[in-house]
């Protein structure tokens, strides 16, 4: 073997603390190496092309790089040897950034530390041999879970683009948080007038199969070919028949469940439909609620329905889906503010969230869209807004701003204005966050031009006295305390990952922050793709955001799955398990310990069984390598021979050194 | 409606600690910073100046500056204006503060610190407070515990302030509240031990704060 050996200077982040030259002359003693030289930026195109030019001169049958952390550039240099004609897998790469300029300012330690791992490296590719990577079809299907507005914005661009959707949504409508809400910020458009024909799309589009009422069951597969069970919750009403005609609501006697679509600000019947602008427009018996289901009794709506859809037998529906990719669009929960006990959240009647505030501003909300304070229903005099409730709180382990409130409060404050104007408006704040188009502007309306009082100082706590509820809160900017009477408290709650996020997480295999917000794949340069190999996300899910970014987000998601799906066969990555049967006793330990299901057991001729690995579903974790008694089982690529002949390079420098 | 706006009894702009308004002249005492963390176990820049201190602050109609203003002080470096502040001596400790703290902020730790260090530098600005303080300290160091009656004799004759609380004698000679000797308990010894010690250690610059209690979890409900 001819290799080459390639020390990154990486500017000054490796350079500054690593010699580099002595790394590359220390190289140059080490068996097979035939070439070492020091590189200013190796990813950079004049680096990637002296690599070539160096494989192709000096006809070197493998690299190495020592730079950075293969995690963003491993893919690069595989892809620059792979032009120059050698197979990309007699290439490796020793991390001396992260894992050595980065961590020390011991320079002797370093260049020796980095020599070492350039050694390990060396050693390992003298082992390597060239893999191929395999060709496998894809499913030209996509499914987006959760039909939010980014869901939705991204099931009609997958939609557009020629694939197939199945549209997920746990709810009995789509529409998401977007379809409770009044107006949005800074245009004070009416929400259901800019959301409602996109829902309609949703439900008209020949591509988009939509599954309300449904859940993610369960995922198995890989990138291209997931195979996924969809849960079909019971609705007890056959959709094929129902007509969303609203007579079952008209008349059902149960009036009590709690209205979850009006943020229980009311109580609504046990069948319906929840707002009238639903998609799809069809009822729901909620079984909690429905006299038939809980006592036996009753049966009115099938009485009364006029095509008969009503089947208080109806069971949970399982449909298998098999699709080539998955957008992620779960969105948020709103914080309970419950839990800041000293605001009075629930106890106080008059006080509110904003969540709750917006179905009231709404003319199809429980209020009609009349603002009044909930305790006596007359119209408010005063109306205070508090600010940073569930964000920016350590002690209740949400340290994060949660981005939208700032503009959401201005927004309902301005909207107060309009309902209410002989109103006092106060909004208590920490800092505004106002930083995307047209934002900064619309607050100095609210203050310039809509008289809102804008009070620089978090609420201590909220109590009742009489029927007024009394805001203790402070004027930071005079340095003084402020008490407030007011008839109305409005507390803009923070977000926080949906219900049921962390298993999704697992049911998808990617990974959630410490809140429960999906990881991206990279924070700036891969922000919609995860980790996983053909799984996507969209909105809030990712991070807490607002409508504009939530749709540019659903956009990019498509856009990702557009580009993976337009391939008609995607490449697999070849450094998978491999079974040597000669050695293989068939006890199936491997079998169980697989996590993706990929290995099976198969008969012989000989009527003995043996492992074989299924290439294309095996994600090269390496668990059955170290689960096989026999080393019947190796990962390609990092075979047991492979990582020993790094360990061995290692230890043997520790050797010489003591 | 009704809006109130209590304005701090004395200067609270931080601009006008002292008198007329003048330009800040930049002094950040960075040693000072220093010993104030290590006093106290609080970091005074983990601060983000929200106000809810200020806005739940009982005591907030006495002082002279607000207590997310004693925090910015802190954070700034301020000595002067801090140890010279009637604030800190006028501070409950009742811990409202600390409990609503969204960032977990020990606050009174803090305002124990600043006593201390005013002490050091023999700038009290309260001299009743800490005429108190004496008074019941050196109750507790003779009888192991307070006798209420001899404290309130010791207080007046430190303060000269013979009129204060004499409204309410009556009420508490008649709830039997208040005994004419003091009472000893076990292990009085020990009790005048702790003091001294602690006054050794306190001499020698050694007293060490609690561990800082920061970040906690209220009701345990983090986001799943």
């Amino acid at each position: 073997m001819k290799i080459g050996v390639f020390v990154c200077l990486c500017g000054s982040n490796i350079a500054a603390t690593v010699d580099v030259e002595t790394v590359a002359e220390s190289a140059r003693g080490l068996p097979d190496v035939a070439y070492a030289k020091a590189e200013m930026y190796a990813c950079s195109e004049p680096g990637q092309a002296a690599i070539r030019a160096a494989i192709e001169e000096r006809g070197l049958t493998g690299v190495v790089v020592a730079s950075c952390s293969p995690r963003m550039h491993e893919n690069t240099f595989r892809r620059a040897v792979e032009r120059a004609g050698l197979n990309p897998y007699l290439f490796e790469m020793a991390n001396i950034r992260e894992h050595v300029s980065w961590v020390s300012l011991d320079k002797a330690a370093n260049t020796r530390k980095a020599s070492e791992l350039v050694r390990a490296a060396v050693e390992k590719l003298r082992c390597n041999r060239g893999l191929q990577r395999s060709r496998f079809d894809v499913h030209k299907r996509a499914m987006v879970v959760g039909g939010g507005v980014a869901g939705i914005q991204a099931a009609l661009d997958l939609a557009e683009g020629g694939l197939t959707v199945a549209l997920v949504e746990r709810e009995s409508s789509i529409g998401g948080k977007m379809a409770k809400l009044d107006k949005t910020f800074p245009t004070v458009d009416c929400s259901t007038c800019i959301l409602g024909p996109k829902m309609v799309d949703v439900a008209q589009h020949p591509n988009i199969t939509l599954y309300a009422h449904s859940e993610v069951e369960s995922v198995s597969g890989y990138v291209g070919n997931f195979s996924v069970k969809v849960r079909r919750r019971a609705t007890f009403v056959d959709w094929t028949k129902c007509t969303g005609c609203g007579l079952c609501m008209e008349k059902c006697p149960s009036r009590k469940g709690p209205d979850r679509f009006n943020e229980r600000l009311a109580t609504t019947t046990a069948i319906g439909i929840p707002f009238p602008q639903a998609i799809p427009k069809k009822a729901t018996i909620d079984p909690d609620a429905c006299l038939r289901l809980t006592k036996g009794k009753c049966g009115v709506c099938a009485k009364v329905c006029p095509t008969g859809a009503i089947d208080f037998e109806m069971a949970d529906e399982m449909i298998e889906e098999e699709v080539g990719a998955i957008v992620a669009a779960t969105g948020y929960d709103v914080f309970d503010p419950a839990a800041c006990a000293e605001y009075g959240a629930g106890r106080h009647p008059d006080v509110i969230n904003s969540l709750q505030y917006e179905r009231m501003l709404s003319a199809s909300g429980p209020t009609r869209g009349h603002v009044v304070r909930p305790s006596d229903g007359r119209e408010p005099g005063t109306v205070v807004f508090v600010q940073c409730v569930g964000s920016r709180d350590l002690s209740l382990g949400r340290p994060y701003c949660s981005g939208f409130c700032c503009m959401a409060t201005a927004k309902q404050a301005v909207l107060t204005r309009d309902h209410v104007p002989d109103a006092e408006i106060i909004v208590f704040y920490i800092d505004i966050r106002a930083p995307q188009k047209g934002y900064e502007e619309f607050v100095n309306r609210a203050r310039e031009e809509y008289g809102v009082r804008y009070c620089r100082g978090r609420v201590s706590s909220i109590y009742r006295v009489g029927d007024k509820t009394v805001v203790r809160g402070a004027d930071t900017l005079l340095g003084a305390q402020m008490e407030v009477e007011a008839d109305l408290v409005v507390l803009a709650v923070g977000g926080q990952p949906s219900e049921g996020a962390r298993a999704l997480a697992e049911k998808l295999r990617i990974s959630s922050d410490q809140y429960g917000f999906f990881m991206e794949g990279h924070p700036k340069l891969r922000p919609v793709e995860t980790n996983t190999a053909g799984v996507f996300l969209a909105g809030a899910c990712q991070g807490l955001k607002d409508i504009p970014s939530s749709v540019a987000q659903g956009s990019a998601a498509a856009a990702k799955a557009l580009v993976l799906l337009s391939r008609d066969k995607l490449e697999s990555d070849p450094q998978v398990a491999r079974v040597n049967p000669k050695r293989c006793i068939g006890c199936g330990k491997c079998v169980s310990v697989c996590p993706f299901g990929a290995i099976r057991l198969v008969e012989t001729r000989f009527g003995t069984q043996v492992a074989e690995v299924v290439e294309a579903v095996c994600q090269g974790c390496g668990v059955c390598n170290v689960a096989c008694m026999d080393k019947a089982i190796q990962l390609d690529h990092f075979t047991d021979d492979q990582i020993l002949a790094e360990v061995n390079a290692l230890c043997r420098e520790w050797r010489v050194a003591n | 409606m009704s809006t109130r706006t209590t304005p701090p009894a004395g200067p609270g702009d931080l601009s006008r600690p002292n008198g007329p308004a003048r330009p800040d002249d930049g002094a950040r005492d960075k040693d000072f910073i220093a010993e104030l963390r290590r006093l106290s176990g609080q970091n005074p820049a983990r601060c983000i100046q929200c106000g809810k201190c200020t806005a739940g602050c009982p005591a907030a109609f006495a002082h002279d500056y607000g207590v997310s203003q004693i925090l910015r002080l802190a954070q700034e470096g301020r000595k002067d204006a801090l140890l010279s502040s009637r604030t800190i001596w006028l501070c409950l400790s009742c811990q409202t503060c600390a409990t609503r703290c969204p960032m977990g902020i020990d606050t009174p730790a803090l305002m124990d610190a600043l006593r201390h260090m005013a002490r050091a530098e023999g700038r009290v600005s309260e001299r009743a407070v800490n005429s108190f303080h004496e008074s019941f300290l050196d109750s507790a160091r003779k009888h192991g515990r307070v006798h209420e009656l001899g404290l309130m004799l010791d207080y007046v004759r430190r303060t000269g302030r013979v009129l204060t609380d004499v409204g309410l004698a009556g009420k508490v000679l008649a709830l039997r509240k208040l005994s004419l000797r003091p009472h000893g308990i076990r292990g009085r010894a020990e009790v005048k031990d702790i003091v001294r010690r602690f006054e050794d250690d306190d001499a020698k610059g050694l007293t060490q704060p609690a561990p800082p209690k920061q970040g906690r979890a209220r009701q345990g409900r983090a986001p799943r």
